[in-house]
This record gives C-alpha cells, structure tokens and sequence, in this order.
C-alpha cells in the first residue's frame, strides 16, 4: 500500500487511494466492541461485593475501636477506602466505559488527568500542611482562627457557639437536654465520644484568650465549654 | 464586506456573501467553518484589546501626577492637612477615595478584559481557528459545531464581563483574592458577575483546546506524521493541552468563591476555619498554565513566520517540538511562584526550585530560533520586524522572571511594578506581538489582501520603543520599591510615571496606525498572491482567501514544513523558485490526490 | 455546506432506518473516525470533569487533614445507609446504561430502551433519596417516612435540622466548632454531583426518545456511547465520594 522512498524517507501514497480504503479486507467500518452481558454482570457483582467491603471495613474499624478499645491510625480508613475506590473505578473505566478495548491513547488520556490532579492536591499539601513545620519561631503565633467578627450572624463567637447558645435560650436548658437525646437517639449512628482535638499552629481555632507572646507555646485549653452529656 | 466581494476574483472564497445583507449576518451567525469562526474571533479579540487598552490609558493617565497629604499652618496657626494633587480631576478626602475606588476598578477591568478576552484565546482561537486545519491539511476542525459553541460561550462571558462593568465594575483586581472579594460591596452582585463571566470564558477555552486536541490527532494529512507538523501547530497544539487540563480547575474556583461569597461556606474565611491562601492556591493552579496558553501559540507563530522571512530551515525542529510539550508539562508544577509571599517556606523553596526548570525550555526555542535567522535570506517586512521584537522583548520578559523567581529577591519585588514590567514584557512583548507578526503574515491569506507595508513597519517601530519606553522604566519604578495597583505614590517616583505615560501614548498611536493599516487594506489593499512569502506549509497552498473546504482535493504531503532548499514553494514557478536537482516541472511539489 | 446540520445534503432513502442511512460529517474520511474522534474527544471532555470535582476532593482533603474532629462528627451524622443504597443504585444505573450499549450495538432496540428507562429510573431514585431523605431533614428537620410511623408522611424532628454551610449553620448541638466547614464541602461536593446527575439524566432521556426514533443502531451509536460515558463518570464521582463523605470513622 505505501512504499517509503529511500530518497526522502517519506512514504508514497497511491494517490488515488491514499487511505487505503479500497484494498481488499481493509474497510472503512470502525471495530466496534460489544462488551457482552455475561462480562457486565460479573463487573456489577465485583462493584457490588466491593462497596459492601468498603462498608465492612468501616464497620469493623468502628467494632474494633469500641469493642477492642485500639484506636487505629487515621490513615488507615483513608487508605483503605481509597484503595477500593480506585479498584471499583478501574473496573467501571475498564469495562464499563471499554477503555480496556479502545485506543490505548483515551486511557493515557486519563492518566494524565489524574497525575495533573494529583499534583494539584500534593503541591498543595505540601504547603497548607508545612506551614509551621519548618520554623518553629513561627509556629504559635498563628491566630489565623481570628475571631469570628465577619460573620455577623454569630456576633463575635464561632457560629458552632452562637447557634447552640441561641437555642439554648429559645429552649431553656431542660427542653435542650429533651431534644438533644431525641435529636441524638433519631436513627443513625451515634456521634463518637471524643472530644475535640484541640490544635496548635495553624488550625484556625478561636481563641477567648490573647494570643500568646512571642516564644511562648499555645494554650492548649479548648474554648468552647464541655460537650453536652449524650 | 461587498467591497471584498468585488475586489478579488477567486469563486467560492469563504468570504463571499451568499445573498443580501441579512442572509449574509445569518450566515455568519450560524457559520461552522474555521474560518469564519477565526475572524469573528480576531475582531472580538481587537475590540477587547482596544476596550482593555482604554482603560491602561486611564490608569497610566491618572499615575501622571500623584496625590499627597501634607500637613500646612492655616492663618491662625494650627496644623491641618491639606491634600495636593488631584486624584481623577478632585481633590478633597471624600472624592479621594472615590477616586482610588475607581482607580481600583479601572485596573480590575484592565486586568480582567485583558486575561480572560485578549490574550488567552488571542492566538488559538483566532489564527488557531483559521490555520489549524489549514495546516493539518484538513477541511475543518474536528468538531465544528461545538466551534461554533464555544464562539457564542464567548460572547455570553464577554457580555457578563461587561455587564458587571457597566453596572459600575469591580475593584478587587483581576485576580479576586479573598477574603475582599468574598467580602466587598456585600448587597452587590458585580462581583458574582465578573466571576461568572470569566467562569463562561474558561469554558469556551476548554471546548476550544478540546477541539484542537482530537483535531491534531486525528485530522492530519495523509504523509504529515508528527514531525511534518509545522511548529504553530505543535504549539496550539500543547496549549489546548493545558487549556483542558488547567481550565476546569479555574472553574471549580469562582463557583466555590461565589458560594463563598452567597453563602459564606467559610473554606477561604480564616474566621469559620477556612484559608484565603487555599484560594491562591486554587486560582494560581489554573492562572499559572494559562500564561503558558497565552505565550505558546505566540512562540509558534513565532517559529513559523521567523523561518518562513528568512528562508531558512527551522534550527532544531524536534527540539522546538519537545521544548512546547516540555513548557506546558513544567507549567503545572510551578504555581506556587505567585504564592512566595503567602506560603509556607517548604514550599516556596520547592516552588522557587521548580520554577527555574521552565527556563530550560524556553531558552532552547530562543536559541533556536536565533541560530534559524543565522545566514537565512532575511526579509525586512512587518512580520519579520515582529518577530525580532518578540526576540527582544520576550527575552528581557523571560530573564526579568529569574529575580521573581528567586525567593530572597521576590520578597523585595512581589507585588511592585518589577512584577507589572516583567508580564507585560512578556504577554505584550510576547504574546501580542508574536500576534502582530502572525496578523501580517497571514494576512494576505486570511483576507486575500496585502496590506501597506511601510505604514506597517512605521506602526511597528512606534509600538516597538513606545513599549519600551512604557515598560522599561517600571523595572526601575519596582527596585525602587513603587507597588502595583496604587493610585498615587511618593514624589520620588514621578518622573519615571510621567516617562512611562508617555510612552503608552507612543504605543497608542503605534496600534491606532496598525488599525489604519488594517481598515485601509481590507476595502482598498492590493490583491494578494496565493503565496506571497513563499512559505511551505500546506495553508500556502490553499487559494488567498482560502474557498469554503480549504482545498479542493485532500493534500497529500511530501515534503517537510520548512525544506526550503529541497522543496518548492506551492504556487511558485521553477523559474522564481529554481531546486538545485529537479527536471523542470509544473508549479509546486504537492500532489493532489484525485 | 458550512450550515449547521452538515449531513442535510445527503439522500435519504425511505426504506432504511435513520441510523444506516447515517453519513459522517463531510471533513471526515469515514464513520469510523468521526466515531472515535468523538470518542477520544469526550474522554478530553471527562478529564476536565474529573479536574472539576478534584478542587472539591482538594478542599476535602486539606479540611479533613486540619480538622479531623470536625470532620468525624460530621461524617457520623451522616447515614451511610442512605449512601450505600445510593451508590449500590448509581451502579446498578451504570450497569443498565452499559448494557443498553450492547443491546443497541446487538440490534436489540426494545431491550435497549428498557435499559435506558432503568438508568433514567435510577438516577431519579438517587435524587430523590438524596434530597427527601438526607438533604431534607438535615437542612430544615423536616423527614420524609413513607412508613408512616409518625402517622403523616412528613413530620419535623425539631433540632435536628440546622445542618448548613456556612453563615446559615443553626444547628444547636454541634461539638466541634469547624463544623460549618465540614458541612460546606459535603454539600457543595454532593451538590455539584447531583447537578451533574441531572445533566446526565437529560441526555439519557434525549438519547432514549431518539433511540424510539430509530436514530441509533449498530453502526452509528455515538451519542449513546457518549452519553453513557457521561453517566458512567457520575457514578465514578460518586464511588469516591461516598467512602470519603460517609465511612470516615
């Protein structure tokens, strides 16, 4: 069909043909393939049983927190989540959406496109998450939590604050503890029992107290008042 | 457009009315052919530059004198305050600071047309439309209707933008950061208005870089492999790389910071737990790769016309080719530049380190291209003027950007007019006038007229040292320590002021001469050759203006895009164009398949 | 020929069904290649999709990392009940539109609109758990019981409702005080989803009407294939939403 000429090392076309659509067993027709039924309802089964498994190890983590008292890591529900969300998205990409039978180039297409979204989250990270890390002269200043002022609905205090002390004058402490257990006890799984971490540079906490003098360490006090009892 | 209709011979040219006036708008209107598309972009291109132009000449007007506080005795011996200058015409504290409002939202406009309605889709959109598939060999691009689309997605963004400008524009600079713009003119809409406008543009961006990807792809000519390629079209083509991948992001960005702004969901407001430089960071991962959209068909055009005015054949073509991909692959990791002054010293150094690589790159097209004029048969004509221009100033742009990089000098010159100077060098200096080169080069095939070329070169010349003048003082404005976006300024600085206002009158008249040039052409310019400068690529092939489908049978290549000493311009006889070994034959050595 | 429906120009013969009388548009040399131009060119289109929710992930991320309390507080107030039906429905959907592919790449046309009326059906079910039984009583404490087991379909839990982004957070018994945030990304990350579900669901529903119109068959099924990327990408969005929304503990 083409010939390369030695002399220019380009090819020659039959110019009267010169995509080749008329040489015998090479038509014009695209190989279109059909993903068969029995290949879906196996990938379904797979995504099925791996959103179950996903759902399972969060369970588990759950059980073995309360049960067996250890706490894991927090990365470990991260990464385990993420790896099954990754192997079911490979499956629906592969299969569902054909890319394992289509031209190799929509597939690097896609990885590309995450590669560029991971950047994107590292690179941030790397900043956000670095920002007390490298001087330590720096590190408790941050008041960056300021003081709530621009929400004007919350009147200077954490809106978290002002909405519960709102309602905590609308109700009266009585009709609060009522509707909290109700609120608490209405069908879904029980808010964890620790208490807030309290954070250092730069988590943006409010502050009640001034910020600390140059050198000194944060305050590590919450501001906010015990946790109503649930 | 009767007056083109008569003036030149070619049956079926693109831009012969099909009937009377209104069957003519209608078929502009609902024009899917590149070509069409292209010039409607150009004008609407012109326009904006013209628009955003306006209002630089105001900014630098009101720069020319600056407004100072000064403490007096009065008559009876107490000390007041008494404001010298005028600010905007007035003079007292009230009308000052209106004043500075309307200074504010003057440079927000200058900075939002000239982004988002110059410069990004300048080149692609405008000669990347017409010559993209001209290039490739292709009858249109790949997806011609949502052409069309991404066209009127333009215009809805544009009249957004101007919308929000009529009803009394925006002040927070053109970059938006929080927590002002999450925060000013509350009860006001302009805001959310300007940010859904440039939020409408980004999409015609992507649609448009969405296009010309699958277009290079798949649509190229038979015999044209990668590497026959001309070099504006691996340029475009790694632009609309960027423009899918960096786009969305932008996207994401102004609907968070409008429902930032409705709603106050609190993810860039330091008071909920949220963080402002989380904005910059999002805003710069897009805005970052767009200079790169901006500045890369520029380069392109550049590669082209420099070899096609000096006869020459490109110096390191595949060099050229990597160093486009390589630019806009570096341009993602180095955002984090615009940040110095706000992120964490971990990552400013990471990005300081990472910025320095996309010089590499760069470098190389420069290099390369200086080694192309070499002992090339050099024409002295506007294109060519334009392009040892862009030489010129690109490369002061490009070395300005070393000391912004470089972290101990940034802290000094971040947000002072050494940053103004450095990216108007190089998306003025760069992109625009790699556009001025391209305008005239390609001007005779877009139009099929010539246009007068000493008046050009005249333009050229004033727009050349009226930039300079312009710009160049502002690196000394910014060492000294002058910073951006203020409306008026210590004493110490005016003289530099006055000489850059100056300057920008020179520039004025350089463009309002191009626009003579241009107007003049299209109703009485000379009739255009098919092939004027005699350049290899498949769009010199096609007739001047080109006819509906480009060509009338699929072009077949065989010969590289600059082999100037092996291969014969199309349209050019033996006896203009003699090949040092080749019998005497017909016109042009590109067969027509039949 | 520049005209907006390119393919006008050629004859049609009465006798053969729209989709094999379908020419590709004239700056194409075949079918075949205006069929995976299209292909390749939607792939694009899905990855400036992906980069879109991936500020959403990026802002989950860095608030997740700087305020782990807030977030796990959040999340437990959150029924992973609903979420798992919603994404076992999402895949179910995801199934039946990949199938309505095949039956269409088969000729089985009757099959392959029952298909996509399932996908339709599911994407609506999804909507409808979504804003009716999480959106609903979060936002204002209305809940929606088709059980009836307050004695009307819809009854006010007071104080549960409150759970909003940003300056309209009201909710009075929330621990951590970045709650606000938490809620912010979880429902402009789900909401931006849901609006993507109904883009979906509109071009499903243009493909199945035009499916009844014999538009598509086994040559020419572009538009089905694309729309079927499309939903298939919803579902991904979802895959990862939901263990990051819903199981963190």
């Amino acid at each position: 069909m083409t010939v390369t000429n030695p002399k220019t090392h380009r090819e020659e076309f039959n110019e009267l043909d010169p995509h080749g659509f008329e040489l015998p067993g090479h038509g014009q027709h695209a190989h279109h393939i059909a993903v068969g039924p029995f290949t879906l309802r196996t990938v379904l089964l797979f995504l099925l049983m791996f959103t179950a498994l996903t759902v399972g190890a969060a369970q588990a983590e759950v059980w073995i927190m309360h049960t067996l008292d250890i706490e894991l890591p927090w990365w470990v529900n991260v990464v385990g989540a993420m790896a099954i969300a990754v192997v079911k998205s490979v499956l629906v990409m592969g299969y569902f959406m054909q890319l394992k039978y289509d031209n190799p180039m929509n597939s690097i297409l896609m990885c590309f496109c995450f590669f560029a979204l991971g950047l994107f989250l590292f690179f941030t990270g790397l900043d956000l998450f670095s920002r007390g890390a490298v001087y330590d002269y720096k590190a408790p200043q941050v008041v960056a939590g300021g003081t709530g002022n621009q929400v004007t609905q919350a009147g200077g205090k954490p809106m978290v604050t002002a909405a519960r002390e709102r309602w905590m004058t609308e109700w009266g402490p009585e009709k609060f503890a009522l509707v909290h257990a109700e609120v608490m006890s209405h069908g879904h799984a029980a808010v964890h029992e620790h208490a807030p971490v309290v954070s250092s540079e730069n988590r943006s906490r409010p502050l009640t107290d001034a910020p600390p003098a140059h050198g000194e360490p944060a305050p590590h006090t919450p501001s906010t008042p015990a946790p109503a009892a649930h | 457009m009767s007056a083109i209709a008569h003036a030149h011979e070619h049956h079926g040219s693109y831009l012969e009315p099909k009937g009377g006036f209104w069957t003519t708008v209608w078929d502009w209107a609902t024009t899917v052919d590149h070509k069409k598309i292209g010039v409607m972009y150009l004008f609407a291109i012109l326009f904006m530059f013209f628009l955003g132009g306006m209002a630089a000449m105001a900014v630098r007007l009101e720069l020319l004198e600056p407004v100072r506080t000064v403490s007096q005795t009065a008559a009876d011996g107490s000390l007041v305050a008494v404001i010298e200058g005028q600010l905007f015409g007035t003079s007292d504290a009230a009308s000052i600071a209106e004043g500075n409002n309307i200074y504010n939202r003057l440079f927000t406009l200058h900075g939002a047309i000239m982004v988002f309605m110059v410069i990004v889709p300048s080149v692609p959109a405008s000669l990347g439309n017409f010559f993209l598939p001209l290039m490739l060999g292709a009858k249109d691009v790949a997806f011609p209707r949502l052409n069309l689309l991404s066209w009127y997605i333009y215009v809805l963004g544009s009249i957004f933008a101007v919308a929000a400008i009529i009803l009394g524009g925006v002040d927070t600079g053109w970059t938006f950061y929080t927590p002002y713009s999450t925060t000013t003119d509350a009860g006001y809409w302009r805001v959310a208005l300007m940010t859904m406008a440039a939020f409408i543009l980004g999409f015609s961006s992507i649609l448009t870089g969405l296009n010309f990807v699958v277009t290079v792809h798949k649509l190229r000519a038979p015999g044209m492999g990668w590497f026959d390629m001309p070099l504006f079209v691996w340029a475009v083509y790694s632009a609309a790389i960027i423009q899918v991948l960096a786009t969305p992001v932008i996207g994401i960005t102004l609907a968070l910071l409008t429902m930032e702004r409705v709603f106050r969901i609190g993810i860039f407001d330091p008071a909920l737990g949220g963080d402002p430089v989380l904005y910059q960071h999002f805003f710069w991962f897009y805005s970052h790769p767009v200079v790169y959209v901006m500045i890369l068909p520029g380069m392109g055009i550049i590669s082209d016309v420099l070899s096609v005015q000096s006869h020459k054949k490109i110096f390191g073509y595949r060099a050229i080719a990597f160093a486009s991909l390589g630019i806009a692959a570096v341009s993602f990791i180095v955002w984090g530049h615009h940040m110095f002054t706000s992120m964490s010293e971990l990552a400013s150094t990471v990005f300081s380190a990472l910025t320095f690589l996309v010089a590499i790159p760069t470098a190389v097209k420069v290099f390369n291209w200086i080694a192309t004029l070499y002992k090339g048969s050099i024409a002295i004509n506007t294109p060519m003027l334009y392009v040892l221009i862009f030489l010129f100033l690109f490369s002061i742009g490009g070395l300005t950007g070393l000391p912004l990089g470089t972290l101990s000098t940034d802290l000094h010159l971040h947000d002072s007019y050494f940053v103004v100077a450095h990216f108007h060098y190089v998306m003025m200096g760069g992109t625009i006038m790699g556009l001025m080169a391209g305008l005239h080069h390609w001007w005779p095939k877009m139009f099929g007229k010539m246009y007068h070329e000493p008046s050009a070169m005249t333009g050229a010349i004033l727009v050349f040292l009226g930039f300079n003048v312009t710009f160049f003082t502002q690196f000394f404005l910014g060492t000294q320590g002058m910073p951006r976006r203020y409306a008026s300024y210590v004493d110490g600085f005016q003289t530099l002021h006055i000489i850059s206002t100056v300057g920008s009158w020179m520039l004025l008249l350089g463009f309002l001469i191009h626009l003579f040039v241009f107007i003049h052409s299209l109703a009485a310019g000379k009739k255009a050759p098919a092939n004027p400068w005699g350049g290899l690529t498949l769009e010199w092939e096609a007739a001047s203006p080109p006819t509906e489908h480009n060509f009338d049978h699929e072009p077949i290549v065989k010969h590289g895009p600059y082999d100037f000493d092996t291969a014969r311009p199309p349209h050019w006889s033996a006896e203009d164009y003699p090949l040092p070994d080749e019998p005497a034959g017909p016109a042009g050595t590109v067969v027509r398949a039949h | 020929m520049t005209t907006l429906d390119t393919r006008r120009d050629q004859p049609l013969t009465e006798d053969r069904p729209l989709w094999e009388r379908y020419k590709a548009a004239h700056h194409w040399r075949s079918a075949a290649e205006e069929f995976d131009a299209c292909k390749f060119g939607f792939w694009l289109f899905l990855s400036t999709e992906v980069l879109l929710f991936g500020g959403i992930f990026c802002a989950y991320a860095i608030f997740r990392t700087l305020y782990p309390a807030a977030f796990h507080e959040g999340s437990a107030s959150l029924d992973w009940r609903f979420g798992g039906l919603n994404t076992v429905v999402l895949l179910l959907s995801s199934y039946t539109m990949a199938t309505s592919i095949y039956c269409i790449q088969t000729g089985k046309f009757r099959r392959a609109q029952v298909n996509l009326v399932i996908t339709l059906v599911c994407g609506f079910l999804f909507l409808a758990i979504k804003g009716l039984f999480e959106y609903m009583p979060k936002w204002s404490g209305w809940f929606f019981d088709p059980t009836m087991a307050h004695g009307t379909l819809f009854h006010f839990v007071e104080g549960y409702g409150g759970k909003r982004p940003g300056s309209l957070f009201d909710y009075p018994f929330a621990v951590s005080e970045q709650m606000p945030i938490w809620w912010s990304v979880y429902y402009s990350g789900t909401a931006i989803h849901a609006l993507h579900v109904i883009i979906g669901m509109v071009l499903i529903a243009r493909v199945l009407y035009r499916t009844t119109k014999g538009h598509y068959g086994p040559s020419h099924y572009t538009m089905v294939e694309v729309s079927g990327l499309y939903w298939h990408l919803v579902d991904l969005i979802w895959i990862f939403l939901f263990p990051l929304l819903y199981l963190i503990h």
